[in-house]
């Protein structure tokens, strides 16, 4: 690997790990708070829940980690031109990713669940409308290193990608399958 | 002092210290009146009293923040003041519309005048001239300093407090906001007080810390400089949205609980960050610098921020706890150990620190001032346990038994008597600093000279 | 572990807990799931953020998703 290192240093920005830990603190509270909620009133959560479409979501758990491999594919890639094919793949996918939430969303809507249905759905909307809006930032973000690729550009670009895709696989189980 | 126009902070901080020292008398007013409950009551209103406290508390502190910009700008852009002539007069529109405040709410003057009368509001309540004249005042501090900086050295340190500086004026313009919805007019206030306190001010205070740790400890700027970005990322990230932790019960929907919630029980890590920076800071300097004061209110600043907006803030910042605590003692606990660890004890540290080169004197009086810290800090921390307690009893009587509200102030009776006993202390520790930072002009304690051991 | 082939491990844990879904539910489905999760996990953490490189950093990490996954699985199950 090209960031590979032996000094003991976190790879790349010290911000970028301050921004990771803060997001993650944030997810994971969220998400323990929705279990924790849970307990208050399993068969109405269950019942919420079960009008998820969990297939969808899991295509886009495929989508996203490997939009998360081709950014990261990117920061190892020695010429620019490479570099830049690479990034742009990713948040090509991303946009995937955007346009399979958006027909959830639409979906939703259609059925009449709102923030005020259930408090599930509550959870539901403030976790996956606040992972969306990172994914639409990390698509904006991914294009602009893509105009002219740096390796600390990248870098940074794709670790900001990564967490994204890591608060997804963490989300995504909690919310659409238990 | 290097700069000529680094004297202009002594202007700011003397009106400063004459304000706090208002502030405090009438907190212990306040005091009194929880003991007493008729006392005042026909000639100055309780709520007139709170008034004059907390906005008196607001002005010097930002009087205080100003007189900081003025003083250590020069020293980091490496150039003079744009215009010293802007910022007396900026001093001179804040004097007078403090001064118009208070006589305008104390003698109710102008009743029911959309320009010079009270707007009946229970917060932000200035009338709109003032509020207009605290604007220009703001715009000719921001358009001066950043003149300044502009044209001199930019540091880590000016960037973070002309971030603070410029968010901290442009947030106040929410003040002219004024719905005549009590929910809205609640939720717009917010975006002035909780998004001050909880996150320009968090930058002022950072960066303020921050020169004078590199003053006082003499540790490498880069090393500063990190901590200062990592910091201010970490009291953005959490305050922001962290304003949740006011819309649980105002009306507002119901996922501000959660926001509000999660954001701000993250709003202590900035305050442990500043903690630590300011420990491993003095740990790893090597400069022994005279004005151990100066240090003294550093650390005790960054260590009670964060028992008091940290620790006591997340002590009821979750809405489930909030639920039953909202708006009782330990509320006042709250604020009063975060106002005063945050932003009093770093304007004290400030001042203590450029007083002694803006009256052109040695780094004497150090006894005086430190007694007047642990004075001050002592009586403050003991009224925060206090109204804990008070606090603790009061949620438990009025919100888990139900009893009434003034029924339950009777029994609280005895903890009022013991945080106006604290209240005293604090007053005669904010006289003594007065004292300490202004009159004297040698040591009073000579120091002993060291015997060889036998 | 190079990118591509935790790639290949991140498409094959996905694959493997959504067949999981299908299959049905109870408390071993939650707990398998969630064990399925955390593996991913540290996956992204390990390669795609290159904290296989920086074996004290990785420990930190790897403690705090530990304690994290342990109070979901823990809440999950009491349910």
């Amino acid at each position: 690997m090209s960031r590979a290192q032996a000094s003991g240093q976190l790879p790349g920005e010290v911000m970028m790990w301050v921004l990771i830990l803060s997001e993650l603190a944030v997810f994971g509270a969220g998400l323990v708070a929705l279990r924790a909620a849970w307990l208050t009133d399993p068969e109405g959560f269950d019942a919420a829940q079960s009008h998820l479409n969990a297939a969808g979501a899991a295509v886009n758990t495929v989508v996203l980690v490997s939009s998360g491999w081709l950014a990261a594919l990117a920061v190892e890639a020695r010429e620019a031109v490479r570099a830049r094919w690479l990034l742009i793949g990713a948040s090509v996918l991303g946009l995937v990713f955007l346009f399979i939430k958006g027909a959830e969303y639409a979906a939703k809507a259609a059925e009449g669940i709102s923030f005020e249905t259930h408090p599930f759905w509550m959870f539901y909307y403030l976790l996956t409308g606040f992972h969306v809006a990172h994914v639409v930032a990390g698509v904006v973000i991914l294009g602009f290193v893509a105009v002219r690729p740096a390796p600390a550009t990248t870098e940074a670009g794709a670790q900001f990608w990564h967490m994204v895709d890591l608060v997804w696989v963490l989300l995504f189980p909690v919310v659409y399958l238990l | 002092m290097k700069y000529q126009t680094q004297k202009i902070a002594l202007a700011y901080f003397v009106v400063a210290m004459a304000l706090f020292a208002v502030q405090v008398i009438v907190g212990l007013t306040m005091g009194w009146v929880y003991v007493d409950g008729n006392f005042l009551s026909g000639l100055l209103p309780f709520n007139i009293l709170r008034m004059l406290h907390s906005n008196s508390l607001i002005v010097w502190l930002l009087l205080g923040f100003f007189g900081a910009a003025y003083y250590l700008v020069p020293e980091e852009s490496e150039r003079e003041i744009h215009s010293p002539t802007l910022a007396y007069l900026q001093l001179a529109i804040f004097v007078l519309g403090t001064l118009g405040v208070v006589l305008t709410y104390t003698f109710n003057l102008f009743e029911g005048n959309w320009l010079l009368g009270k707007e009946g509001r229970e917060f932000l309540e200035q009338p709109k001239w003032v509020k207009a004249g605290i604007v220009v005042a703001a715009l000719i501090f921001l358009f001066n300093i950043s003149m300044t900086v502009l044209k001199g050295r930019k540091t880590a340190i000016t960037n973070i407090l002309l971030l603070g500086l410029w968010g901290l004026a442009l947030l106040f313009l929410f003040a002219f906001v004024n719905p005549a919805n009590l929910a809205l007019d609640k939720m717009y206030w917010w975006y002035v007080v909780h998004l001050w306190v909880e996150g320009t001010w968090e930058l002022v205070m950072a960066s303020i810390l921050a020169f004078l740790m590199l003053k006082l400890t003499g540790v490498d700027r880069e090393v500063v400089e990190k901590w200062l970005y990592v910091i201010a990322a970490l009291a953005l990230f959490s305050g922001i949205l962290g304003t949740g932790h006011h819309y649980y019960w105002i009306g507002t929907p119901g996922y501000w609980q959660w926001i509000g919630s999660i954001f701000s029980s993250l709003e202590v890590v900035p305050f442990f960050a500043m903690m630590a920076f300011a420990f491993v800071m003095v740990w790893k300097g090597r400069r022994d610098h005279p004005n151990k004061a100066a240090l003294l209110w550093s650390l005790g600043c960054a260590t009670l921020a964060f028992f008091g907006a940290g620790v006591w803030g997340f002590l009821h910042t979750l809405h489930g706890v909030n639920f039953y605590t909202h708006g009782t003692q330990i509320t006042a606990a709250h604020g009063h150990l975060a106002f005063y660890g945050a932003y009093v004890a770093l304007n004290l540290a400030i001042i203590t620190y450029a007083m002694p080169s803006l009256l052109g004197r040695d780094v004497f009086n150090q006894v005086l001032n430190m007694a007047s810290f642990w004075l001050m800090s002592g009586g403050v921390v003991f009224m925060t346990f206090t109204l804990t307690f008070a606090g603790t009893v009061q949620t438990h009587l009025q919100r888990v038994n139900g009893e009434a509200y003034m029924d339950v102030q009777d029994q609280l009776w005895i903890f009022y008597v013991m945080r106006f006993g604290s209240g005293v202390a604090v007053v005669l520790g904010a006289v003594l600093f007065i004292y300490a930072v202004m009159v004297p002009r040698r040591e009073v304690i000579t120091p002993g000279h060291a015997e060889p051991a036998e | 572990m190079s990118v591509t082939k935790a790639w290949l491990v991140l498409v094959a844990l996905s694959l493997a807990s959504t067949g999981m879904a299908a299959m049905g539910q109870g408390r071993l489905f939650v707990v398998v799931v969630l064990l399925l999760a955390w593996a991913k996990a540290r996956v992204v953490l390990d390669v795609y953020l290159g904290l296989q490189h920086v074996p004290g950093w990785r420990r930190g990490f790897s403690l705090g998703l530990g304690a994290f996954m342990v109070a979901l699985i823990g809440l999950s199950v009491v349910g």
